[in-house]
């Protein structure tokens, strides 16, 4: 990925999960998060959830490798910001798209900005985000 | 239990109030497995050969990782956790027992790759709190900023998250 050949407009190539009990038990475990919403289905109908729900980082683990899968190793991730709008359980399948907003030179390296988002199967977006990716010029 | 203005205005007693904690030496394993629960299989993750050809010393933690982790120590027992499995510790002390707390988002600045090995302290600065009425019941919005550096002091990452109370 070369930033000259980068036009705004341009999509990136979309990647879609399909987050699973397993995926959800290890994400916690890796993390050592013990919310009883991400493990506990019981406990999570108490708070009015069908089932077990994505975690919020796991949402954002998940649009950042959009953004790493499409830079390759020239790209440089800048930042990258998320709002969590929607929920997820492992009955949905998620989404990630995004569209290149913005390019510009600061101090030399080349900025790109993307729109990002996680969408659920029934089409609401679960969480919208931006991310800014640096390219050598 | 609901949020209500006592804890609105025993967490905005906080605002500015800064902790600083040492998470450890960042160990190649929990990188890995890290990767491993979030799918990934880019080699700069789990292959020290190829961190290396791309100039790291060791294998890189994906960009996200640090401020996923919710605990870097032992954690507590499960009698002292909250009904809903969480210790609320992010709110510097404030006892949140009974409330539901959920992440709101966040926005992360990526200053130098966390690299296997390194020791990393974080800087927790209570920015804000306030409430709104939500689609079901108040709602206490908190934001913070979590700063993270090396054992030299060189900033890693900047990450201001939003936590959601009802």
């Amino acid at each position: 990925m070369r930033y000259e050949t980068i036009n705004v407009g341009e999509a990136l190539p979309e990647q879609v999960h399909r987050p699973s009990y397993v995926q959800l038990f290890r994400y916690s475990a890796a993390t050592w998060n013990s919310h009883r919403i991400h493990y506990d289905a019981a406990y999570a109908q108490v708070e009015g959830y069908p089932d077990v729900l994505v975690q919020s980082h796991l949402h954002g683990a998940f649009l950042t490798r959009l953004c790493t899968d499409w830079m390759g190793s020239s790209g440089r991730l800048v930042s990258l910001s998320l709002q969590v709008k929607r929920f997820a359980t492992p009955a949905n399948t998620l989404t990630c798209r995004g569209r290149v907003t913005g390019k510009e030179i600061v101090d030399g390296e080349g900025r790109v900005t993307v729109a990002i988002e996680e969408v659920r199967d029934d089409g609401e977006v679960c969480a919208p985000g931006e991310a800014v990716i640096g390219f050598p010029v | 239990m609901s949020v209500d203005e006592k804890l609105l205005a025993d967490i905005r007693a906080n605002i500015g109030s800064t902790r600083r904690a040492d998470l450890g030496e960042i160990t190649a394993l929990h990188i890995r497995r890290y990767a491993l629960a979030i799918g990934e299989d880019d080699p700069l993750y789990t292959d020290p050969e190829y961190a290396r050809s791309q100039g790291h010393a060791d294998v890189v933690a994906p960009p996200n990782m640090l401020p996923s982790v919710i605990e870097w120590g032992v954690g507590h027992p499960e009698g002292e956790l909250n009904r809903d499995g969480t210790t609320g510790e992010h709110l510097q002390g404030v006892d949140t027992s009974g409330v539901r707390t959920m992440g709101g988002g966040e926005t992360m600045t990526f200053h130098r790759p966390v690299v296997a090995g390194c020791r990393v302290t974080q800087t927790t600065t209570l920015v804000d709190a306030t409430m709104r009425e939500g689609r079901s019941g108040p709602m206490i919005i908190v934001s913070y900023r979590n700063e993270y550096h090396d054992e030299h002091g060189t900033g890693l990452m900047t990450c201001d998250r939003t936590m959601l109370l009802r």
